[in-house]
């Protein structure tokens, strides 16, 4: 399965001062529904807005669906179906109005698809945006970027302001489409249960770097958390963090037969919060302190 | 039909008051004429240039023909003038500034391979509809300030140059045109209002006016000053003429010779004034209606380019 999102040595430097990413490298398979996992201001909006071509990057290189975004914008946007991070609906707008315009700003918009979507999220048609919740809002930006029948879905925590049962309806509808039609979707979120559920990828990203880019699978299968009080080992520790309760937890890195470590399998969560708690120490033990 | 439909829906309240204030100067000014009609009063009946004096007779119809053209026709001559900067900011200032400060147009660019296609769907209708209301307008000024000004032939006089006919309409287009172009650089909607008001004033006034006047000072008409003023004539300066035919103007006096300096402070050099004849006023309105035209092109390709390239919110 060859990559339909790829980033190649990526960098992007804000007022030639702040490197919000710098060295990224990394690919989104076709057909995955892949997860973006970072902590705030990891440069996860930064990348994918990149793939759309709302940023240009300051190095390296990026692929959008075979394309060059810096060089073929339009291209880039044909191909991607994008959910923001706030869905900015036209307030004075009703959904099914928003349905129209997606008809008349894209050729071969699906508007039947769209306003299916819509209904079976029963939102309204006929309800104005600002009558509209921030879930509901967000629920209508992914049934906008679905009727584009783009073949890849890029979604920026699309899921922050959504209850759980409108996460849960939001992730099923995503699951159905991507699944259906063979597209390709790259979430970004902070919410590691409702990726468990919906992704089969994921992708940790830590101040500019990418600290992870494992299958689901392999990431919880290739972890295990080691408590307090057993010794972890010399090999393959990660980093040490604090459980909900107040121990120090401490994730251990492990072959895929290597079953008999000490310690028990670890969550995604404690994979990712491994991970995360790894980047920042890395960071404070740097000379400079700063991000590279 | 849904383009126009949706533009409208996002832009309820200012095409609303644009619409309603042209249609208060469209129906002001026509009732106004209307009445003046029902006066009936003739040039004969209007005081004399030369005395100032009514003709016997005329008191009570000259009386009600000035209350209304004094009263209410000036009012709707005040707004009138109001309209090409009420209705150029307002149309132009929020379509696209508001879209980028608020984030619909991440929306629509995501939606939209062409950012071109969205911008066209944005202004285009917005513009269009702002020159219709407008031209509306300055035909109906042009037409009112006729029915005031009885026994002048307005197509042929610079009385209220620039404040009737097309010149209303492009305008208000320019003034529209700064605030797509300010709004799509600045993204924000209260800095693009103020900031699309002062780049307008400069590039009607200080640009298109001040430039104009220069070209026109070398076409002008010389006249002796003072004596044989018409109403229908376009002022531009007086100057003073040398005993070698130039003209100087009184700014550039004391750089000249003393002797010819001294003569000029005693009065003993004629003055001449600089005029435009009525007669060309059909063919000067044109000449800056297409500059404004051309202002308003340049200023919206300017607007399409920012458009293409800028980051969204």
């Amino acid at each position: 399965m060859g990559a339909v999102l790829e980033a190649r040595g990526f960098g992007k430097r804000y007022r030639r001062r702040t490197w919000a990413l710098r060295g990224v490298d990394l690919a989104v398979p076709e057909g995955s529904i892949t997860a973006l996992v970072g902590p705030n201001g990891s440069g996860k909006s930064t990348l994918i807005r990149s793939w759309i071509g709302f940023e240009t990057p300051t190095e390296g290189s990026l692929v959008t669906g075979g394309i060059d975004p810096r060089r073929d914008r339009m291209g880039a946007v044909h191909r991607v179906g994008y959910v923001p991070q706030t869905p900015s609906l036209y307030p004075e707008l009703t959904v099914s109005d928003h349905t129209e315009l997606a008809v008349s700003l894209r050729r071969g918009f699906d508007e039947g698809l769209a306003r299916h979507y819509v209904e079976r999220l029963g939102i309204p048609l006929a309800a104005r945006a600002a009558e509209l919740s921030g879930g509901e809002q967000a629920q209508v930006g992914l049934a906008l970027a679905l009727g584009t029948r783009a073949r890849i879905l890029l979604l920026d925590e699309p899921l922050a302001s959504l209850d759980p049962l409108a996460r849960r309806e939001f992730l099923r509808v995503l699951i159905d489409a991507v699944r259906s039609d063979g597209s390709t979707a790259l979430l970004s979120s902070h919410v590691i249960t409702d990726i468990e559920q919906a992704c089969d990828r994921l992708i940790v990203l830590g101040k500019g770097h990418t600290l992870l880019d494992l299958s689901i699978a392999d990431a919880i299968g290739h972890h295990r958390v080691v408590d307090a009080g057993e010794p972890p080992g010399n090999d393959g520790v990660v980093a040490s963090f604090p459980s909900p309760e107040g121990e120090t937890l401490t994730l251990v890195r492990t072959g895929a037969s290597d079953g008999a470590r000490p310690g028990r399998p670890a969550s995604l969560e404690e994979v990712v919060i491994g991970h995360m708690a790894a980047a920042r120490r890395r960071e404070q033990h740097r000379p400079d302190g700063a991000a590279a | 039909m849904q383009v126009l439909r949706l533009t409208f829906r996002m832009n309820r309240f200012e095409i609303v008051a644009v619409g309603a204030l042209g249609a208060l100067i469209v129906v002001g000014g026509v009732l106004v004429m209307w009445r003046l009609g029902a006066v009936g009063i003739s040039s004969t009946c209007l005081p004399s240039l030369e005395t100032g004096e009514l003709a016997s007779g005329c008191d009570a119809l000259y009386r009600e023909f000035q209350e209304i053209a004094g009263r209410y026709g000036q009012l709707v001559l005040l707004i009138g003038a109001f309209l090409p900067i009420v209705g150029g900011l307002l149309i132009g200032g929020p379509p696209i500034s508001r879209e980028i400060e608020r984030g619909t147009a991440r929306l629509a660019w995501s939606l939209s391979p062409s950012r071109l296609r969205w911008y066209a769907h944005r202004v285009l209708p917005m513009i269009a509809f702002l020159v219709v209301v407008a031209f509306a307008v300055g035909v109906v000024l042009d037409r009112l300030l006729g029915a005031i000004s009885v026994g002048e032939d307005l197509s042929a006089s610079f009385t209220s140059f620039r404040m009737r006919g097309i010149l209303v309409a492009t305008q208000a287009a320019v003034i529209a045109a700064s605030g797509i172009a300010l709004g799509a650089i600045l993204g924000r909607s209260v800095p693009t209002f103020l900031l699309s008001l002062i780049l307008s004033t400069l590039l009607i006034y200080g640009g298109v006016a001040n430039v104009h006047r220069n070209i026109l000072l070398g076409e002008a008409d010389r006249q002796v000053c003072c004596e044989t003023y018409e109403p229908g004539q376009l002022y531009l300066d007086t100057r003073i003429q040398l005993p070698d035919g130039r003209l100087v103007s009184y700014e550039e006096l004391p750089s000249l010779d003393a002797e010819i300096g001294q003569l000029a402070f005693e009065g003993q050099l004629p003055q001449v004034s600089l005029v435009i004849p009525g007669s060309r006023y059909r063919e000067l309105e044109t000449r800056e209606a297409v500059a404004h035209t051309a202002i308003v092109v340049v200023l919206l390709v300017l607007a399409a380019v920012v458009v293409d390239r800028r980051r969204p919110a």
